[in-house]
Protein backbone atom coordinates (compact mmCIF):
# COMPACT_ATOMS: atom_id res chain seq x y z
CA UNK A 1 0.00 0.00 0.00
CA UNK A 2 1.51 3.44 -1.13
CA UNK A 3 2.02 5.44 1.83
CA UNK A 4 -0.32 8.48 1.14
CA UNK A 5 -3.03 6.50 0.13
CA UNK A 6 -5.55 5.96 3.07
CA UNK A 7 -7.72 3.03 2.75
CA UNK A 8 -11.05 2.87 4.73
CA UNK A 9 -11.71 -0.61 6.16
CA UNK A 10 -8.03 -1.11 6.42
CA UNK A 11 -8.56 -3.20 9.46
CA UNK A 12 -11.44 -2.67 11.66
CA UNK A 13 -9.10 -0.28 13.85
CA UNK A 14 -8.25 2.11 11.22
CA UNK A 15 -12.19 1.94 10.04
CA UNK A 16 -13.39 2.61 14.09
CA UNK A 17 -10.55 5.00 14.06
CA UNK A 18 -12.19 6.87 11.09
CA UNK A 19 -15.81 7.05 12.41
CA UNK A 20 -14.19 7.86 16.17
CA UNK A 21 -12.38 10.92 13.86
CA UNK A 22 -15.39 12.16 12.73
CA UNK A 23 -17.03 11.81 15.90
CA UNK A 24 -14.01 14.57 17.36
CA UNK A 25 -12.90 16.45 14.08
CA UNK A 26 -15.21 19.28 12.56
CA UNK A 27 -14.32 17.65 8.95
CA UNK A 28 -12.98 14.35 7.49
CA UNK A 29 -10.40 14.77 5.61
CA UNK A 30 -10.23 12.82 2.33
CA UNK A 31 -6.89 14.40 1.50
CA UNK A 32 -3.97 13.56 3.52
CA UNK A 33 -1.98 15.82 1.37
CA UNK A 34 -3.33 18.61 3.34
CA UNK A 35 -4.36 20.16 0.16
CA UNK A 36 -8.39 20.45 0.93
CA UNK A 37 -9.33 19.48 -2.39
CA UNK A 38 -12.35 17.83 -1.52
CA UNK A 39 -13.70 16.94 2.42
CA UNK A 40 -16.62 16.00 3.80
CA UNK A 41 -18.37 18.70 6.12
CA UNK A 42 -20.80 18.81 9.41
CA UNK A 43 -23.78 18.52 7.33
CA UNK A 44 -22.77 15.59 4.98
CA UNK A 45 -21.91 17.68 2.24
CA UNK A 46 -18.82 16.71 -0.39
CA UNK A 47 -17.05 19.83 -0.87
CA UNK A 48 -14.64 19.32 -4.00
CA UNK A 49 -12.11 21.41 -5.99
CA UNK A 50 -13.63 19.39 -8.73
CA UNK A 51 -17.09 17.06 -9.38
CA UNK A 52 -19.07 14.43 -7.78
CA UNK A 53 -18.77 11.56 -10.59
CA UNK A 54 -20.95 8.35 -9.68
CA UNK A 55 -21.61 5.18 -11.74
CA UNK A 56 -18.22 5.47 -13.20
CA UNK A 57 -17.93 2.44 -15.65
CA UNK A 58 -15.43 0.53 -14.06
CA UNK A 59 -11.93 0.42 -13.04
CA UNK A 60 -12.30 3.86 -11.46
CA UNK A 61 -9.03 6.17 -12.23
CA UNK A 62 -6.06 4.63 -10.82
CA UNK A 63 -2.97 6.90 -8.63
CA UNK A 64 -5.74 8.38 -6.06
CA UNK A 65 -5.28 10.24 -2.67
CA UNK A 66 -7.78 8.16 -1.39
CA UNK A 67 -9.70 5.52 -1.77
CA UNK A 68 -13.08 4.14 -0.48
CA UNK A 69 -14.57 0.50 0.13
CA UNK A 70 -16.66 -1.64 2.58
CA UNK A 71 -15.20 -3.54 5.35
CA UNK A 72 -16.13 -6.77 3.16
CA UNK A 73 -15.41 -5.42 -0.70
CA UNK A 74 -12.38 -5.20 -2.98
CA UNK A 75 -10.63 -2.25 -3.34
CA UNK A 76 -11.44 0.19 -6.21
CA UNK A 77 -15.31 0.89 -5.42
CA UNK A 78 -14.71 4.89 -4.72
CA UNK A 79 -11.70 7.23 -5.01
CA UNK A 80 -10.35 10.92 -4.70
CA UNK A 81 -8.29 12.29 -7.46
CA UNK A 82 -7.25 15.64 -8.36
CA UNK A 83 -10.10 16.75 -6.30
CA UNK A 84 -12.61 15.18 -7.99
CA UNK A 85 -14.64 12.25 -6.25
CA UNK A 86 -15.42 9.38 -8.26
CA UNK A 87 -17.50 6.24 -7.17
CA UNK A 88 -18.79 3.31 -9.07
CA UNK A 89 -21.99 3.47 -7.79
CA UNK A 90 -24.55 5.92 -7.40
CA UNK A 91 -24.13 8.69 -5.35
CA UNK A 92 -27.08 10.02 -3.40
CA UNK A 93 -27.41 12.66 -2.40
CA UNK A 94 -29.94 14.65 0.28
CA UNK A 95 -30.22 11.32 1.62
CA UNK A 96 -32.14 10.69 5.00
CA UNK A 97 -30.74 6.97 4.73
CA UNK A 98 -27.43 5.62 5.25
CA UNK A 99 -27.27 1.86 4.32
CA UNK A 100 -23.27 1.19 5.30
CA UNK A 101 -21.48 -1.35 6.30
CA UNK A 102 -18.96 2.14 6.01
CA UNK A 103 -20.75 4.98 7.98
CA UNK A 104 -19.23 8.53 8.87
CA UNK A 105 -20.64 10.56 11.52
CA UNK A 106 -20.27 13.94 13.25
CA UNK A 107 -21.16 13.02 16.90
CA UNK A 108 -24.32 10.81 16.84
CA UNK A 109 -25.70 12.43 13.31
CA UNK A 110 -24.50 10.08 10.18
CA UNK A 111 -23.34 11.64 7.32
CA UNK A 112 -22.33 9.88 5.32
CA UNK A 113 -21.91 6.10 4.26
CA UNK A 114 -20.23 3.54 1.44
CA UNK A 115 -22.03 0.24 0.31
CA UNK A 116 -20.88 -3.25 -1.07
CA UNK A 117 -21.91 -2.05 -4.48
CA UNK A 118 -19.55 1.25 -4.08
CA UNK A 119 -22.41 3.64 -3.46
CA UNK A 120 -21.76 6.80 -1.53
CA UNK A 121 -25.09 7.88 0.42
CA UNK A 122 -24.40 12.30 1.39
CA UNK A 123 -26.71 13.80 3.78
CA UNK A 124 -25.62 16.69 2.12
CA UNK A 125 -24.89 17.14 -1.43
CA UNK A 126 -21.68 17.41 -3.60
CA UNK A 127 -20.50 21.37 -4.24
CA UNK A 128 -17.92 22.71 -6.00
CA UNK A 129 -15.87 25.16 -3.97
CA UNK A 130 -14.31 26.91 -6.72
CA UNK A 131 -17.71 27.49 -8.55
CA UNK A 132 -18.51 30.01 -5.57
CA UNK A 133 -17.43 33.04 -7.42
CA UNK A 134 -18.79 36.25 -7.20
CA UNK A 135 -22.49 36.36 -8.31
CA UNK A 136 -23.30 37.58 -11.87
CA UNK A 137 -26.49 39.38 -12.67
CA UNK A 138 -28.14 36.35 -15.21
CA UNK A 139 -31.85 36.40 -14.91
CA UNK A 140 -32.22 33.91 -17.44
CA UNK A 141 -30.53 31.21 -15.43
CA UNK A 142 -33.34 31.35 -13.09
CA UNK A 143 -36.48 32.38 -15.29
CA UNK A 144 -36.38 30.41 -18.37
CA UNK A 145 -37.02 26.83 -17.00
CA UNK A 146 -40.66 27.79 -14.84
CA UNK A 147 -39.44 24.84 -12.86
CA UNK A 148 -36.43 26.64 -11.82
CA UNK A 149 -38.52 29.90 -11.45
CA UNK A 150 -41.15 28.46 -9.19
CA UNK A 151 -39.20 26.11 -6.96
CA UNK A 152 -36.48 28.56 -5.76
CA UNK A 153 -37.14 31.61 -3.47
CA UNK A 154 -35.12 34.51 -3.04
CA UNK A 155 -32.98 32.66 -0.54
CA UNK A 156 -32.04 30.63 -3.31
CA UNK A 157 -31.31 33.01 -5.32
CA UNK A 158 -29.57 35.33 -2.70
CA UNK A 159 -26.87 32.43 -2.15
CA UNK A 160 -26.50 31.22 -5.95
CA UNK A 161 -27.60 27.85 -4.97
CA UNK A 162 -30.88 25.88 -6.68
CA UNK A 163 -32.18 23.58 -3.99
CA UNK A 164 -36.19 23.40 -6.29
CA UNK A 165 -36.72 23.16 -2.35
CA UNK A 166 -37.90 26.80 -2.29
CA UNK A 167 -35.20 26.96 0.28
CA UNK A 168 -36.05 27.81 3.80
CA UNK A 169 -32.81 29.48 6.51
CA UNK A 170 -31.97 26.91 9.46
CA UNK A 171 -33.65 23.46 6.69
CA UNK A 172 -30.30 22.62 6.13
CA UNK A 173 -28.89 22.97 9.56
CA UNK A 174 -31.14 21.37 11.00
CA UNK A 175 -33.52 23.78 12.62
CA UNK A 176 -35.64 26.22 10.93
CA UNK A 177 -37.27 29.38 11.88
CA UNK A 178 -39.31 29.19 14.30
CA UNK A 179 -40.57 33.17 14.62
CA UNK A 180 -40.42 35.45 11.72
CA UNK A 181 -37.90 38.07 13.97
CA UNK A 182 -34.68 39.40 12.61
CA UNK A 183 -32.66 37.21 15.13
CA UNK A 184 -34.52 34.17 13.91
CA UNK A 185 -33.87 34.53 10.51
CA UNK A 186 -30.17 36.08 11.16
CA UNK A 187 -29.68 32.57 13.54
CA UNK A 188 -30.97 30.14 10.78
CA UNK A 189 -28.91 31.50 8.07
CA UNK A 190 -25.46 31.18 10.61
CA UNK A 191 -26.70 27.80 11.31
CA UNK A 192 -26.69 27.61 7.25
CA UNK A 193 -23.20 28.29 7.06
CA UNK A 194 -23.28 32.06 5.88
CA UNK A 195 -20.59 34.80 7.90
CA UNK A 196 -22.07 37.84 9.54
CA UNK A 197 -20.60 40.86 8.19
CA UNK A 198 -22.04 44.09 9.60
CA UNK A 199 -25.40 45.76 10.34
CA UNK A 200 -24.57 48.74 8.51
CA UNK A 201 -23.72 48.54 4.75
CA UNK A 202 -20.16 47.42 4.20
CA UNK A 203 -20.01 49.18 0.51
CA UNK A 204 -20.06 47.04 -2.77
CA UNK A 205 -16.29 46.67 -2.58
CA UNK A 206 -16.68 44.06 0.39
CA UNK A 207 -14.43 41.25 0.09
CA UNK A 208 -16.22 38.07 0.63
CA UNK A 209 -13.33 35.64 -0.60
CA UNK A 210 -14.60 33.28 -2.95
CA UNK A 211 -17.81 33.97 -1.69
CA UNK A 212 -20.48 37.03 -2.27
CA UNK A 213 -22.23 39.67 -0.28
CA UNK A 214 -25.69 39.37 0.34
CA UNK A 215 -28.60 41.13 2.87
CA UNK A 216 -32.03 40.31 4.77
CA UNK A 217 -34.48 42.21 5.94
CA UNK A 218 -37.86 41.28 7.29
CA UNK A 219 -41.55 41.67 7.36
CA UNK A 220 -42.45 41.58 11.00
CA UNK A 221 -44.01 38.92 11.90
CA UNK A 222 -44.48 37.53 8.32
CA UNK A 223 -42.02 37.01 5.83
CA UNK A 224 -38.20 37.70 5.13
CA UNK A 225 -36.54 38.45 1.93
CA UNK A 226 -33.09 38.29 0.70
CA UNK A 227 -31.37 40.28 -1.43
CA UNK A 228 -27.84 39.39 -3.51
CA UNK A 229 -24.69 41.94 -4.74
CA UNK A 230 -23.95 41.30 -7.76
CA UNK A 231 -20.33 42.65 -7.62
CA UNK A 232 -19.23 43.45 -11.44
CA UNK A 233 -22.13 45.52 -11.86
CA UNK A 234 -22.07 47.08 -8.53
CA UNK A 235 -25.63 46.60 -8.10
CA UNK A 236 -27.85 44.68 -5.87
CA UNK A 237 -30.97 41.83 -7.50
CA UNK A 238 -33.40 39.51 -5.90
CA UNK A 239 -35.38 37.29 -6.71
CA UNK A 240 -39.41 37.63 -5.34
CA UNK A 241 -40.62 34.65 -4.20
CA UNK A 242 -41.41 32.09 -7.31
CA UNK A 243 -40.64 35.02 -9.38
CA UNK A 244 -38.48 36.68 -11.98
CA UNK A 245 -34.90 38.03 -10.72
CA UNK A 246 -34.62 42.05 -10.59
CA UNK A 247 -32.26 44.88 -9.92
CA UNK A 248 -34.88 47.42 -8.66
CA UNK A 249 -37.02 48.23 -5.65
CA UNK A 250 -40.56 48.88 -4.91
CA UNK A 251 -39.69 52.20 -6.65
CA UNK A 252 -38.60 50.73 -10.25
CA UNK A 253 -35.20 52.17 -8.62
CA UNK A 254 -31.92 50.27 -8.96
CA UNK A 255 -30.28 49.19 -5.63
CA UNK A 256 -27.43 50.36 -4.92
CA UNK A 257 -27.60 49.72 -1.29
CA UNK A 258 -30.38 47.49 0.21
CA UNK A 259 -30.59 49.36 3.50
CA UNK A 260 -31.83 53.03 1.67
CA UNK A 261 -33.62 50.55 -0.89
CA UNK A 262 -37.49 51.10 -0.86
CA UNK A 263 -38.83 47.39 0.44
CA UNK A 264 -42.30 47.57 1.01
CA UNK A 265 -42.73 45.78 4.19
CA UNK A 266 -39.81 44.62 4.52
CA UNK A 267 -38.85 47.25 6.81
CA UNK A 268 -36.69 45.44 9.87
CA UNK A 269 -32.57 45.82 9.13
CA UNK A 270 -31.55 41.78 9.02
CA UNK A 271 -27.66 43.27 8.18
CA UNK A 272 -24.92 42.00 5.54
CA UNK A 273 -23.53 38.50 5.39
CA UNK A 274 -20.90 36.71 3.22
CA UNK A 275 -22.15 33.33 1.98
CA UNK A 276 -20.81 30.76 -0.74
CA UNK A 277 -19.80 27.02 -1.26
CA UNK A 278 -17.73 25.72 1.26
CA UNK A 279 -18.79 28.14 4.20
CA UNK A 280 -22.99 28.06 3.46
CA UNK A 281 -25.50 25.32 2.71
CA UNK A 282 -29.31 25.64 1.70
CA UNK A 283 -32.19 23.23 1.66
CA UNK B 1 -78.04 35.42 -42.31
CA UNK B 2 -79.83 36.13 -38.83
CA UNK B 3 -80.01 31.67 -39.32
CA UNK B 4 -76.27 31.89 -39.65
CA UNK B 5 -75.97 34.48 -36.83
CA UNK B 6 -77.98 32.06 -34.60
CA UNK B 7 -76.13 29.23 -35.69
CA UNK B 8 -72.66 30.55 -35.12
CA UNK B 9 -73.80 31.18 -31.48
CA UNK B 10 -75.17 28.09 -31.12
CA UNK B 11 -71.90 26.86 -32.11
CA UNK B 12 -69.94 29.12 -29.93
CA UNK B 13 -71.84 28.04 -26.91
CA UNK B 14 -71.88 24.50 -27.72
CA UNK B 15 -68.54 24.73 -28.15
CA UNK B 16 -68.13 26.56 -25.22
CA UNK B 17 -69.77 23.65 -22.58
CA UNK B 18 -67.90 21.19 -24.64
CA UNK B 19 -64.82 22.38 -23.29
CA UNK B 20 -65.12 23.84 -20.03
CA UNK B 21 -68.22 23.66 -18.95
CA UNK B 22 -67.77 23.08 -14.64
CA UNK B 23 -67.32 19.76 -13.90
CA UNK B 24 -67.40 17.21 -11.08
CA UNK B 25 -64.08 16.30 -10.17
CA UNK B 26 -62.86 20.03 -10.91
CA UNK B 27 -59.96 21.19 -8.42
CA UNK B 28 -59.26 24.71 -7.97
CA UNK B 29 -55.50 25.63 -6.11
CA UNK B 30 -55.87 29.47 -5.40
CA UNK B 31 -52.07 31.32 -4.43
CA UNK B 32 -51.74 34.33 -2.52
CA UNK B 33 -48.60 35.74 -4.25
CA UNK B 34 -47.54 37.39 -1.39
CA UNK B 35 -44.78 36.36 0.34
CA UNK B 36 -40.81 36.18 -1.04
CA UNK B 37 -39.29 33.55 1.61
CA UNK B 38 -41.70 31.77 2.82
CA UNK B 39 -44.22 29.87 0.11
CA UNK B 40 -47.14 31.51 -0.69
CA UNK B 41 -50.47 30.89 0.87
CA UNK B 42 -52.50 28.30 -1.09
CA UNK B 43 -56.10 27.23 -1.06
CA UNK B 44 -57.75 24.29 -2.73
CA UNK B 45 -60.98 23.88 -3.79
CA UNK B 46 -63.21 20.79 -4.47
CA UNK B 47 -66.69 19.83 -4.78
CA UNK B 48 -69.20 22.57 -5.24
CA UNK B 49 -66.76 25.47 -4.14
CA UNK B 50 -64.40 24.78 -7.23
CA UNK B 51 -67.31 24.40 -9.46
CA UNK B 52 -69.06 27.63 -8.33
CA UNK B 53 -65.37 29.21 -8.95
CA UNK B 54 -65.12 27.30 -12.72
CA UNK B 55 -68.25 28.99 -12.95
CA UNK B 56 -67.21 32.11 -11.88
CA UNK B 57 -64.15 31.92 -13.76
CA UNK B 58 -66.08 31.03 -16.85
CA UNK B 59 -68.39 34.12 -16.86
CA UNK B 60 -65.45 35.95 -17.19
CA UNK B 61 -64.09 34.22 -20.46
CA UNK B 62 -67.72 36.11 -21.98
CA UNK B 63 -66.12 39.56 -21.70
CA UNK B 64 -62.86 38.75 -22.34
CA UNK B 65 -61.12 40.10 -25.55
CA UNK B 66 -57.52 40.63 -26.74
CA UNK B 67 -55.76 43.05 -25.12
CA UNK B 68 -52.02 44.74 -25.63
CA UNK B 69 -52.56 47.34 -23.02
CA UNK B 70 -52.56 44.92 -19.77
CA UNK B 71 -50.69 46.41 -16.91
CA UNK B 72 -47.78 44.48 -16.13
CA UNK B 73 -47.80 42.16 -13.39
CA UNK B 74 -47.01 44.35 -10.40
CA UNK B 75 -42.75 43.04 -9.73
CA UNK B 76 -42.89 44.22 -6.02
CA UNK B 77 -42.07 42.75 -2.58
CA UNK B 78 -45.55 42.51 -0.83
CA UNK B 79 -49.24 41.47 -2.71
CA UNK B 80 -48.67 41.11 -6.10
CA UNK B 81 -51.93 39.04 -7.20
CA UNK B 82 -53.79 36.23 -6.92
CA UNK B 83 -52.54 32.79 -9.25
CA UNK B 84 -55.64 30.65 -9.50
CA UNK B 85 -54.69 26.93 -11.28
CA UNK B 86 -57.89 24.65 -12.37
CA UNK B 87 -56.80 20.96 -13.28
CA UNK B 88 -59.64 18.30 -14.31
CA UNK B 89 -58.83 15.04 -13.23
CA UNK B 90 -56.87 13.66 -16.57
CA UNK B 91 -56.52 17.00 -17.99
CA UNK B 92 -53.66 19.38 -17.51
CA UNK B 93 -53.87 22.52 -15.45
CA UNK B 94 -55.33 25.76 -16.25
CA UNK B 95 -53.69 29.08 -15.11
CA UNK B 96 -55.18 32.55 -14.57
CA UNK B 97 -54.43 36.00 -12.84
CA UNK B 98 -55.87 38.24 -11.33
CA UNK B 99 -54.48 41.78 -10.60
CA UNK B 100 -54.53 45.51 -10.69
CA UNK B 101 -58.29 45.00 -11.51
CA UNK B 102 -57.91 42.54 -14.80
CA UNK B 103 -57.98 38.91 -15.01
CA UNK B 104 -55.73 37.39 -17.44
CA UNK B 105 -55.83 33.80 -18.67
CA UNK B 106 -52.75 32.88 -19.38
CA UNK B 107 -51.27 31.75 -22.68
CA UNK B 108 -51.14 28.01 -23.47
CA UNK B 109 -52.83 27.69 -19.89
CA UNK B 110 -56.39 28.68 -19.93
CA UNK B 111 -57.09 30.28 -23.65
CA UNK B 112 -58.71 27.20 -24.68
CA UNK B 113 -61.44 27.84 -21.55
CA UNK B 114 -62.85 30.77 -23.40
CA UNK B 115 -62.25 30.22 -27.05
CA UNK B 116 -61.63 33.89 -27.85
CA UNK B 117 -59.16 34.45 -30.39
CA UNK B 118 -56.13 36.25 -29.48
CA UNK B 119 -53.82 38.16 -31.91
CA UNK B 120 -50.10 37.97 -31.64
CA UNK B 121 -48.70 40.30 -29.02
CA UNK B 122 -52.14 40.37 -27.38
CA UNK B 123 -53.11 38.87 -24.21
CA UNK B 124 -56.88 37.63 -22.81
CA UNK B 125 -57.75 39.39 -20.39
CA UNK B 126 -61.49 40.46 -18.73
CA UNK B 127 -61.59 43.81 -15.92
CA UNK B 128 -62.09 42.94 -12.56
CA UNK B 129 -63.95 45.98 -11.71
CA UNK B 130 -63.23 47.67 -8.13
CA UNK B 131 -61.29 44.50 -7.50
CA UNK B 132 -64.25 42.90 -6.85
CA UNK B 133 -62.90 39.07 -8.02
CA UNK B 134 -59.90 39.44 -6.63
CA UNK B 135 -60.96 40.77 -2.93
CA UNK B 136 -63.26 37.74 -2.86
CA UNK B 137 -60.49 35.58 -2.94
CA UNK B 138 -58.45 37.12 -0.72
CA UNK B 139 -61.51 36.97 1.64
CA UNK B 140 -61.51 33.39 0.80
CA UNK B 141 -57.74 32.62 1.37
CA UNK B 142 -58.97 34.49 5.07
CA UNK B 143 -62.05 32.27 5.87
CA UNK B 144 -59.80 29.52 5.31
CA UNK B 145 -57.21 30.13 7.18
CA UNK B 146 -54.56 30.36 4.94
CA UNK B 147 -53.74 34.12 5.78
CA UNK B 148 -54.70 35.97 9.01
CA UNK B 149 -56.56 39.17 9.49
CA UNK B 150 -53.87 41.83 9.54
CA UNK B 151 -52.36 40.53 6.22
CA UNK B 152 -55.58 40.22 4.77
CA UNK B 153 -55.94 43.93 5.71
CA UNK B 154 -52.74 44.80 4.71
CA UNK B 155 -53.67 42.70 0.91
CA UNK B 156 -56.89 44.60 0.70
CA UNK B 157 -54.75 48.04 1.38
CA UNK B 158 -52.43 47.35 -1.37
CA UNK B 159 -55.43 46.35 -4.09
CA UNK B 160 -57.34 49.70 -2.99
CA UNK B 161 -53.98 51.39 -3.16
CA UNK B 162 -53.54 50.02 -6.72
CA UNK B 163 -56.52 50.64 -8.08
CA UNK B 164 -56.54 53.91 -7.05
CA UNK B 165 -53.25 55.13 -8.81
Amino acid sequence: MSSNRLRLGLGLSLAVSIMLAANVLADVQFDPSGLRQLRLTDSGDIVAAGHCYGGVIPPVPPGGTVSFFPLSAPPGMGIAKNGNLYFLGEIFQNSTTFPGPVVMRNGSTITASVTNQGQLYLRGKCRNSTGCSNTAWEPSVWDTDPYIREHNNCYNYANDTRTDTYAQPGTASGQGIQQMTVDEVRSAALRDGLTWVSWDFPGNNYDCGTGHLVYMAVWPNTDYHWYRLDQARGRWSHKLGGGTPRDFDNSLVQIIEPTSANRGNYVLNGGYYCTCGEHASIY
Amino acid sequence: MRSLAVLSLALLVGTMSQTYAAEDGDVLTIEVDVFSGRPNPKIELTGDEAKNLSKRLQGSCLTAQGRSDLPGYPERLGYRGIRIKRKIAGKSALTSVISSGVLKFVKDGAYAMCAVSVSAGQELASNDSNSVFEKDLVRMAFQKGAINKSLHDTIVETIDASANK
